[in-house]
């Protein structure tokens, strides 16, 4: 059910099933380009067992004028802790699950979070510091070229919003989503997440490698074909992410689009043992 | 002190006075609502940042989320940067200079205390609030509360006593804290203040530049005597006008402290908290 609240004058949208009403609550962070209807073939495989809630990230869902400020991470963690402590949500666990450029915010979260969190699940994703490490990396680089694009600002956006469909689709077809899918029809706000990969690139040579980490269990699943990201080794996983599991599957870039039901039998059993 | 006295008084010059901020201690109800406005802000910004609190946040990003939280509601600058001090830092031990007052990596533990400082300035009104509170047990906290609403009383009477001075209430307070048996951390901020007041601030869109009091608030105060405009042992002038009251009282191992903006006018005396929520 698509909901909104305000949060610091500004409208906060999300998609969310909440019958359960107890349990942890699954929270979907997805990436780009999309909105919270990427997750929506996993919905139906976890709803059975969990609640969850999608929330759109700030400037994809809705006509509003968002302020630049309001897409660094900072901003947007503090949205989330916002919304997270309404009172439907406010006695909950959280598990964060990060797909894409929505890993950081989720990784993030699960360190603030605290022992509210439950676990952390990174789809072909990173935390921050990882992320940073990523970006300096060539290998990674060479696959990741296009974020130099997006750091183009308002040209790049024009371009985006004026050849938004045919942007979609080659990168969906890029990332392996099929033909068929719904997500190739998502408007042209979807591509308002460069300014939060804007903010992201800002703001990374101001962050610190620490040791310190949350030690919640952690679940990476990452897509062998992805085209956008190269497999890290599991001593690097393990250097960025205490008490993690990695699963490696044979699959590209939006695995929660297809094979939804085997992410979903993964996160299930993530939450149930 | 005199020389230092009479070189603080350059608000009185006429054009600049005007361009950085009335030197009027009469202010209208719509100004009072104004700073209320903001006082409100800064302890809403407080209570929401200090419920999304939890172990393992550092107070530089404390800071960060109630300066976050401020900047979105319209704050375009501050009297001081946002300031968390956790568990013993609350009581200043192990704080010498400047330095070491701000926001660190030191990071919350359970069973600590919690102090929230901020001062944000609102559409040219600035406040000036403390934050405190605990995060599980603390021995001593909940009685040092109790103690501190006591002193809102208190403070608020030691300003109706006709002909009392600013120093005759620095005194007071600081003789029943010590009865108490806490310490004074008030006496460890600049000037050892245990108020200051508060003027309009029309520049706050300026960048601030300094850290962590801004040239507004240096500027604010210095220009028109510091002395008068600082609730110390040794404060001269009167007492009429908006004050911004800080006690701060140190326990065993942690300290507290309220900042409320108290308006002391003519015939009236309170706290602007006692005043319709605006924000």
């Amino acid at each position: 059910m698509e909901r909104s609240q305000n949060i610091r004058n500004l409208s906060f949208n999300y998609l969310s099933s909440l019958k359960h009403g107890k349990g942890p609550v699954i929270y979907f962070l997805h990436g780009f380009p999309d909105n919270a209807y990427a997750w929506q073939p996993l919905w139906e495989e976890i709803e059975e067992h969990f609640d969850w809630v999608a929330p759109h990230l700030p400037g994809v869902c809705g006509e509003e004028k968002v302020p630049l400020m309001r897409y660094s991470l900072n901003n947007m963690i503090l949205d989330h802790l916002e919304f997270l402590s309404n009172e439907e949500l406010k006695e909950r666990q959280i598990v964060c699950v990060g797909h894409d450029l929505g890993g950081p915010i989720a990784s993030e979260l699960n360190e603030v979070l605290g022992t509210r969190s439950k676990g952390l699940i990174l789809v072909n994703s990173f935390s921050m510091k990882h992320f940073k490490k990523r970006v300096l990396d060539p290998t990674q680089l060479r696959k990741s070229s296009y974020m130099l694009f997006f750091q183009a600002g308002k040209t790049a956006e024009f371009i985006f919003k004026r050849y938004h469909r045919k942007t979609l689709n080659k990168i969906y077809n890029m990332g392996g989503v099929c033909e068929s899918d719904e997500l190739r029809n998502n408007p042209s706000q979807v591509f308002h997440g460069i300014r939060i990969y804007r903010q992201y690139m800002k703001n990374i040579f101001s962050i610190k490698k620490t040791n310190k980490q949350n030690n919640n269990p952690k679940l990476m699943i990452l897509g062998l074909h992805d085209p956008f990201i190269t497999i890290p080794h599991l001593d690097e996983v393990e250097s960025y992410y205490s008490n993690c599991k990695l699963r490696v599957l044979p699959v590209s870039h939006w695995p929660h689009r297809d094979p939804a039901n085997r992410v979903g039998k993964l996160i299930c059993d993530f939450l149930e043992t | 002190m005199k020389i230092l006295e009479n070189l603080t008084k350059s608000h009185n010059i006429p054009l600049l006075g005007k361009v950085l901020g009335r030197d009027d201690k009469a202010y209208s109800k719509e100004d009072l609502r104004k700073f209320k406005a903001s006082q409100d802000l800064a302890l809403n910004a407080a209570s929401e940042v200090g419920k999304m609190l939890r172990p393992g946040w550092t107070e530089k990003k404390t800071a960060k989320y109630l300066d976050i939280y401020l900047k979105d509601y319209g704050v375009k600058g501050y009297l001081h940067q946002p300031f968390a001090w956790f568990g013993e830092r609350t009581r200043f031990r192990g704080c010498g200079g400047y330095a070491d007052f701000m926001p660190s990596d030191r990071e919350l533990k359970d069973n600590e205390a919690v102090i929230l400082d901020i001062a944000p300035i609102l559409e040219g009104y600035p406040a000036d609030i403390g934050y405190p509170l605990s995060f599980g047990e603390v021995k001593g906290f909940d009685k040092a509360r109790e103690d501190l609403i006591f002193y809102k009383t208190y403070i608020k009477e030691l300003f109706t006593v006709k002909e009392t001075s600013g120093g005759e209430i620095w005194n007071k307070v600081n003789e029943s804290l010590i009865d108490k048996g806490y310490d004074n951390i008030h006496q460890k901020y600049p000037m050892h203040v245990l108020g200051h007041k508060m003027y309009p601030m029309p520049l706050e869109w300026v960048p601030g530049l300094l850290k962590p009091f801004s040239w507004q608030a240096y500027w604010s105060l210095a220009s028109r005597g510091l002395f008068s405009e600082t609730l110390t042992s040794y404060h001269k002038g009167e007492l009429k006008g908006l004050w911004a009251i800080e006690p701060h009282l140190g326990g065993e191992n942690f300290g507290i402290k309220f900042e409320e903006m108290l308006w002391v006018g003519e015939d009236e005396i309170y706290w602007l908290s006692e005043t319709e929520q605006i924000h």
